[in-house]
Order: C-alpha cells, then sequence, then structure tokens
C-alpha cells in the first residue's frame, strides 16, 4: 500500500476526538502560531539540524524545507492556518527520518474534523465512481479561505460547471436570478446535493424512481416555502395543488416512477416560466412535453391542468362547481341517511327495551309449520353476484383509497401488501371490470324485467311501478313518511310489499355510482384515448369526482347499508339472507306483509318453499359475511383517520 | 402440416424457457460475494486472490487494497499471474455493478478449473459505498475535464467540429457499433498506444455509460492531450439518438 500521503486523505473514520487528542492538536495549533508570529524569516529558514520541539513537528521547521509561497504566506493566512501543518499531516515524530524520506505524514484526513461532511461524501456520486478527493475539487487547499456566505451560490455553480457545462441550466431562470444575487435561486448543490451529490446517473436513467423521489423532493422543499416564494412573487400552494392530482398523490403513496414528478414537466435544467417560448411548458410546446410519456392523444389532451386550485371559481370554475356539487351530494346524502339510520335505531332500541321490560314476545301467527318453513327471498344466481360485489368492491376500496389518501399512515401499508402500485393498479382495473359486467348483467335482467319475451312493450309502466320492481313509486314515499311517523312514535311501522324504499335507493345507488365512478373510471383508464372524446380538462373533473364518488359509496354502503342491512338491533350482527338465500315464512309475514299477502292472494308461496339451509352453508355465510362486516368496518376507522388527521 | 406447426412451436417453447435457463445457469456457476463479506475474508487473513478486471491505469489509481491487477481483456496473456491451484478462492471486480469484465473474466477462470470463483457485488463502487477504503500505487491528478451532453456532440460532428473522437471500449463493444468516425483504443491499451493520438486537436473521449471516460481523459490530459468527455458514454449516445432518453423506465420499488 505504501504510505503516500494521498492515498488515504479521505480516509473516513467516523470517530470523536478523544479530549486528549483536541488539546494537543489546539497545543500545535498555538505553538505554530506563536513561532509563525515571533520568527522572522530569515531565523525559520536558517538553523542547522533540527531540536526535536516535541511530539509534533512545528510549522517552523516545516518550513525550512517546504519554504513555497503556499506554505510561507497563503497558509497562514488561510481558513486552515489556525491549525498548522501538523494539524493535517499527521505522524511525524521524527523529523530527522521525515527529512531523509523515511518516515512519511500519515495520510490527511479531512474527515477527522469533517465529520459530518466526510459521513455524507461516502454516497457521493464523484467519490464512489471517480474517486474524487476532498481536494480534487477544493483545489489550491493551502490557501484555502472561507467564503462570504453571498457568495457560495455563484461559486459552487462556477465549480460544478467546470466540468459539467449545462447551457440549459445557464439559460434557465434558477440561473438567471441567482447570477442577479437571488439567494433564494436553486444553485446546483440545492437540487443535487454539495457533498451528497447522489449516485442517480441521470443520463442512463438507471434510478428512474429513485431520482424522480429525490429530485421532487428537492423541488418541493423550496416550492413549498411560503416565505421563500412569497419573497420571489410566486405560489408556494402550487405543490398543494400538484399532490391533490393524480400524479401527485401516487408520487406520494411511494411509487414514483411511473407518474411525473416536477422535472418531467418542468424539465431538470432548463426551467423556465411559461410566457417563454424556450419553456417546456409554453403552450407551443405542451403536445411534446406531454408526449415524453404519454403517447397517442389527441391535442386537446394538454388542457389537463397539472396543479389546478379547484378551490379557485374565477380560474376553474368547471372544477369548482363539480366541487361544490360532489360535496352538496356527500353532505347531502350523508345527514338525511345517517339521520334516517339514527332514529331507526333509536326507535328500535327503545321498543325492544320496553317489549323485553314487559315480558312480551312476539308470536307466530302462522300454523306451526308454516312458521319455520322457508321461502326463497334472493335466488342463487343473485347471491352470487352479490359475493362477486362485495370482493371487488373491497378490491377496489383497498387499491384505490390508499391513492386518495396518500400521506396516511396505512396507505403505504396497502400498496406494500399488493406488492406496489403497478400491482394495485391492475387489481383496481380488474375488480372495476368485474364490478361493470355485474352491473350490465343487473342492466340486461332489469330490461327483460321490463320487457319480458312475448308481451314486448305491453304493460311496462305497470311492471316498472308494480310491486316486483326495484324502481320507486308513491308508495315508497308514503312509506318514508311513514317510518318517519314511527321513529317519533307517531304511528305504526308502514306495511312494506317485496323491496322497502331504503333497498331501492341501494340499488339504484349502485347504478348512479357505475355511471360517476365507473364513467370517470373509464375515462382516466386510458387518458389519451379519452382526449379523443373530452378535452383534458375534462379528466381534471373526471379525476375529482372518481375520487368524491368513491368516498360516498364506500361510506354509505360502510354505514349506512350496513346499519340498514345488518347492525339494527333486529338483525344484530349480521343478516346472513343474502349468502343464504332463504328466510322463514314467519319473517316474510312480519317484514314484507304486502308480499306476504299478495303471495298468498296469488297462491304463489308453494313456489318459493325451501329446505332449511344446512350447516355448512350457514357457517360459511357467518365467516364471509362477518368477515365482510369487519372489513368494511376497518376501513371506515381508516378513511376517517385519514379525513380527520 | 398441422404436426410441423406445433412441433416448431414446441421447440420455439423449449429454447424460450430453456435457453434463458441456460445462460442464467452459467452465471450461478459463479457466486457473487457481498463487500462485508470479502471485507470479513480480508481481515481474516484468508487466502483469496482479489482480481481488479479494470485497466491498468485505472487499477493503478485506485483499487481494493490488495489488489492484482488484470484487465479482463488481458486474461489469456496473463495466465501466469493466476496460482497454479485450482482449489484456491478467486475474487473478481470491476468498475460497477452494470459491467459484465468481472463475470466474463471469472467464467473463463470456471473453465480452466478454478473451483472457487466469485464476484464482487457492485464492483468497486459497492465496496466503496459500503464504505471501504481503497489504495493507490499511482493516482492520476484529477483535472476539471469538461463533459459534454451527447446532443452537443452530434452538433458539433454536424458541424464538423475539429474533433479526435476516441472510443475506449473494448475491440468486442466497438466491433458492434460506435460512433461515426471514431477510433478505438480499448483503455486497457491506452498507456502503450497513447502517443498515437493527435495533439492538436480536442479528443472526445467516449465509453460505456460515462463511468470510465473520466480517469481515461486525466490520463491523456496529463500527457498533454486536450480532453472532453461524452456525459453518459454510448448508453446516453444511443438514447439520445433514439430520442426515448425521457422515458421513465422503472418499474417502482
Amino acid at each position: 500500500m505504501g504510505g503516500h500521503a494521498l492515498l488515504g486523505f479521505m480516509s473516513i473514520r467516523r470517530r470523536k476526538m478523544t479530549n486528549g487528542e483536541r488539546s494537543a492538536r489546539w497545543f500545535t495549533a498555538l505553538v505554530t502560531a506563536v513561532c509563525l508570529l515571533l520568527a522572522p524569516p530569515g531565523a525559520v529558514t536558517a538553523g542547522g539540524a533540527a531540536p526535536e520541539a516535541g511530539p509534533e513537528a512545528a510549522a517552523s521547521q516545516c518550513l525550512r524545507c517546504h519554504d513555497g509561497y503556499d506554505f510561507r504566506v497563503a497558509f497562514p493566512a488561510s481558513a486552515h492556518g489556525n491549525i498548522g501543518c501538523t494539524g493535517c499531516h499527521r505522524g511525524i515524530d521524527d523529523i530527522r527520518r521525515h527529512s531523509t524520506g523515511e518516515k512519511r505524514p500519515d495520510p490527511v484526513s479531512c474527515g477527522s474534523c469533517h465529520e459530518r461532511i466526510a459521513a455524507e461524501y461516502l454516497s457521493n456520486f464523484h467519490y464512489i465512481q471517480e474517486d474524487f478527493r476532498c481536494y480534487d475539487c477544493h483545489r489550491g487547499i493551502h490557501a484555502f479561505r472561507k467564503m462570504p456566505r453571498a457568495d457560495m451560490k455563484r461559486a459552487i455553480v462556477e465549480r460544478c460547471t467546470e466540468c459539467h457545462g449545462n447551457d440549459e441550466y445557464v439559460a434557465s431562470g434558477h440561473s438567471e436570478a441567482l447570477l442577479k444575487g437571488n439567494q433564494d435561486a436553486a444553485d446546483c448543490s440545492d437540487c443535487h446535493g454539495l457533498h451528497d451529490t447522489r449516485v442517480y446517473h441521470t443520463a442512463l436513467d438507471k434510478y428512474p424512481a429513485e431520482a424522480r423521489e429525490f429530485y421532487t423532493g428537492k423541488c418541493k422543499r423550496c416550492h413549498s416555502d411560503a416565505a421563500m416564494m412569497k419573497r420571489n412573487n410566486m405560489s408556494a400552494d402550487l405543490v398543494r395543488y400538484y399532490e391533490e392530482t393524480y400524479h401527485g398523490k401516487v408520487q406520494n403513496v411511494g411509487y414514483p416512477s411511473r407518474v411525473a414528478g416536477c422535472g418531467d414537466c418542468h424539465t431538470t435544467h432548463n426551467i423556465l416560466p411559461k410566457s417563454d417560448p424556450r419553456s417546456s411548458i409554453h403552450p407551443d410546446n405542451l403536445v411534446a412535453n406531454c408526449g415524453r410519456c404519454h403517447k397517442n392523444f389527441h391535442t386537446r389532451f394538454v388542457d389537463y391542468k397539472a396543479h389546478p386550485n379547484y378551490r379557485d371559481r374565477k380560474n376553474y370554475p368547471s372544477l369548482f362547481w363539480t366541487f361544490v356539487f360532489m360535496s352538496g351530494l356527500l353532505a347531502g346524502t350523508f345527514l338525511f341517511f345517517w339521520t334516517h339510520t339514527f332514529l331507526w335505531w333509536r326507535k328500535v332500541y327503545w321498543e325492544t327495551h320496553r317489549m323485553e321490560k314487559l315480558g312480551i314476545k312476539a308470536r307466530c301467527s302462522l300454523s306451526e309449520d308454516d312458521c319455520i318453513q322457508h321461502v326463497q327471498r334472493f335466488s342463487p344466481v343473485e347471491r352470487a353476484m352479490h359475493v362477486l360485489l362485495i370482493l371487488s368492491f373491497f378490491v377496489l376500496v383497498m387499491t384505490g383509497f390508499p391513492v386518495k389518501y396518500p400521506e396516511s399512515a396505512w396507505a403505504g401499508i396497502f400498496m406494500d401488501l399488493w406488492g406496489g402500485a403497478q400491482n394495485a393498479a391492475l387489481l383496481h382495473r380488474g375488480a372495476a371490470l368485474v364490478l361493470i359486467a355485474i352491473v350490465a348483467y343487473v342492466a340486461v335482467l332489469s330490461f327483460k324485467f321490463l320487457f319480458p319475451k312475448g308481451q314486448g312493450t305491453r304493460g311496462w309502466v305497470g311492471r316498472l311501478l308494480g310491486p316486483d320492481s326495484l324502481f320507486p313509486n308513491l308508495k315508497d314515499w308514503e312509506d318514508l313518511k311513514g317510518m318517519f311517523r314511527w321513529f317519533f312514535d307517531r304511528g305504526e311501522m308502514p306495511k312494506f310489499e317485496r323491496w322497502t324504499y331504503w333497498e331501492k335507493f341501494d340499488f339504484l345507488a349502485v347504478f348512479w355510482g357505475m355511471f360517476a365512478i365507473g364513467g370517470s373510471g373509464l375515462l382516466l383508464w386510458k387518458p389519451e384515448w379519452s382526449s379523443y372524446l373530452v378535452p383534458g380538462w375534462a379528466l381534471n373533473i373526471a379525476a375529482m369526482v372518481h375520487s368524491e364518488e368513491a368516498l360516498l359509496a364506500a361510506l354509505f354502503i360502510f354505514t349506512v347499508h350496513f346499519f340498514n342491512t345488518h347492525f339494527i338491533p333486529t338483525k344484530f350482527p349480521m343478516d346472513r339472507i343474502i349468502f343464504t338465500g332463504t328466510y322463514t315464512m314467519e319473517e316474510l309475514q312480519e317484514q314484507r306483509p304486502l308480499e306476504y299477502r299478495r303471495l298468498l292472494e296469488e297462491n304463489r308461496l308453494e313456489t318459493i318453499k325451501r329446505d332449511h339451509p344446512g350447516i355448512p352453508l350457514k357457517l360459511v355465510s357467518a365467516a364471509f359475511g362477518l368477515g365482510s362486516l369487519a372489513v368494511g368496518l376497518m376501513l371506515t376507522i381508516l378513511i376517517f383517520w385519514a379525513i380527520l388527521f | 402440416m398441422r404436426k410441423i406447426g406445433g412441433l416448431s412451436m414446441l421447440i420455439a417453447l423449449a429454447t424460450f424457457l430453456f435457453g434463458p435457463a441456460s445462460l442464467w445457469g452459467q452465471q450461478q456457476a459463479v457466486t457473487e460475494i457481498a463487500p462485508e463479506q470479502l471485507r470479513r475474508l480480508l481481515d481474516e487473513k484468508a487466502e483469496v486472490v482479489l482480481i481488479n478486471t479494470m485497466s491498468a491505469i485505472e487499477c493503478r489509481d485506485h483499487a481494493i487494497p490488495g489488489s492484482l491487477c488484470l484487465p479482463c481483456e488481458t486474461f489469456q496473456e496473463r495466465l501466469d499471474l493466476l496460482p497454479a491451484d485450482k482449489g484456491k478462492k478467486l475474487i473478481y471486480y470491476c468498475e460497477s455493478d452494470l459491467c459484465l469484465r468481472s463475470y466474463k473474466s471469472a467464467n473463463k477462470a470456471r473453465e480452466m478449473g478454478y473451483r472457487d470463483v466469485s464476484v464482487l457485488k457492485g464492483g468497486l463502487p459497492g465496496w466503496k459505498q459500503a464504505g471501504y477504503t481503497t489504495a493507490a500505487q499511482e493516482r492520476i491528478p484529477r483535472k476539471a475535464i469538461p463533459s459534454i451532453k451527447a446532443s452537443r456532440l452530434k452538433k458539433w460532428l454536424e458541424e464538423g467540429e475539429p474533433i479526435f473522437l476516441l472510443d475506449i471500449r473494448s475491440e468486442d463493444a466497438f466491433r458492434q457499433g460506435g460512433i461515426k468516425g471514431a477510433v478505438n483504443i480499448p483503455f486497457y491499451r491506452l498507456d502503450r498506444l497513447y502517443q498515437d493520438l493527435p495533439l492538436d486537436r480536442r479528443i472526445v473521449l467516449v465509453d460505456e455509460r460515462g463511468f470510465r471516460s473520466f480517469l481515461a481523459s486525466c490520463y491523456l490530459a496529463r500527457k498533454g492531450y486536450d480532453t472532453t468527455r461524452l456525459f453518459g458514454g454510448m448508453e446516453s449516445w444511443r438514447k439520445a439518438l433514439k430520442g426515448t432518453n425521457r422515458l421513465p423506465a422503472g418499474q417502482g420499488k
């Protein structure tokens, strides 16, 4: 290995100096300084054999041989002048042997003082790949002087551009501001790091995900600094608006490789305002700019807003009104149904309590056989569809909501669970197809129900508003009023036909949801193709509708539907009828008295009689149903957690 | 006819399935060794032959202490440097985790009958990133060597700028395609052939990925040549030609 002084220049050992070492160094420095002050230059160079001054040689002794201008004049005035020659060149304990060349000093270790920098430098690209040592950039180290802070940024640019000629940066807004003396403008080190320049060899795109995340973070650091942006007459909110878009959300959920970070649109060095024709975001350059990632789109695709403020009615009216509409829809739906559910629960709980207290037990008014006879409410196909619906819905929620709330503590956990955003995206689309298929099938069934074979359009209005239809009619309005009267003890509970109004709402809500979420989702699936149908800004609206409607759907199912169907005290903890398909005739008579009477009159009761469900079906139903309820409730908690904290 | 179609399909399928697998198998014969493992072996003074497969210039500039300099391209010429005992542990490394020189050399050593052949994971950069030091025999002073991007080089070539394009990749790589007008002197032969270079023009150095041209440039600059290097090497040149330089390539975590 040899004892070359250069070899271990950067021998970086992260050790703390002991007190002894520190005081020894100060002592050396003091001796050096005193010698330099007292001894006239002649006296330094004159003299014969050196007296041994102590464990380490003093500067006066060094200068006898090393008497260049740098050592004699520049070094004492330099930033390191106070620590003397032996502050860096250690280990010369025998000056005679050193002067004969037998003993060389230890390798210089800048890291023994500059510990933090030395540690950072370990990950520096210039060190890792090119083996730069401190003095390769800090040239003329013996004359090195501390630089005024105001000159630092310019000096960094000067130093980096010695090798890295970058005409793009030179032409950029950052460079222009910096040369005008703006201390906020980014120099090379603000983005690339100074001593920790990363091994993101951008020319090779070798670490695209890491580089994008790293550099986007660097942009955000300054551009979300409110005080700094205000000083420079810029908006600090743009970062937040970007984070509200699909690009920003996927970036934040921790899978940045496939979505645009700041530099993908604004470029890396050639960063200019959009009014500048050379700027990548100048309207004339947008097609090419978006085209670097997106392919085969209509030119109006570029109307997409990369960081819109949906609260800004003047500049983004369509987004603003979409937001108002969606917020109103959510607020109205939940206000009504949460009140409805709460009042219902109150009524049932109080009623049950009263019955318990009085010792009244409901008695079956049918014959003993009929009481326990099971009748079918849901066909096997309908049950299977509901199971598929549950599964696809959960997958959609668990893959979609981490993107909706990327900064929540659980978003990353879900993404890791799916094995990355790529998988989550695939599953989301797969589950969406399943859901679309189910809804399409139901639409076909509905069509067949309205226009059965042989009958054509005859009597379709009657069927639409009839008792077997899931379409609302006047009776539902009466039932709704009746329920509220019942909630407040002002009347009997209404007698229901086959479908109650809340069941009809659940059913029709899926159609509305499919229109809103499914439609927007399809537009967003292939945004480039969508641009042939709608302009780019419609994708902003689609993203908002998709996201807000998803929140509405998830919370509605996990709160209102769960309570109405399962958690109401008469059915708690769950009603397994959607999985087993049957209930007793007693339950039919009690819950759907009008349907019971109709079936009795039409003599159809016989046709829907079924065997009592077996134990395996019951067990599977309970496990799947309770599991689904548990998952749904957990997701509700996570969603509220993300909204509130 | 259908039978033949089926058979060819089957063959295609088998090639597809087992073709890469056999290549994979070949690579697997050489084990990878982590920098920490190597450090432990060296600390324990285990009998290992550590071989730097880069050029002699690079190897002398800085290498893992105790390395043997044996450029991949001169493997056949310097067989005498390898130990006689075929059971000895050989560990190869090169200048980055992307370079194949260490694998090539290691495979050749295995073909020669060496039983315990490994490659250092991440190469020399991996060793440094793990925080271990290197040693120099003859350090080449670093100079401020201007680097130009592919777009600038293209412009220079189009405008007939008087430059000398020097490709320092191996002969094999150069034969498979280089920039038009480039002259090939592989890095491992540069110390013997540099005097043939012109002194009256700017020399633009091109390597595989931009990792090696800096040191070669510094070496030539020390000899009095006016050097510039292509940022990102041939890889960025190819990307610039295709115009796909900025397409996202990764698949996430």
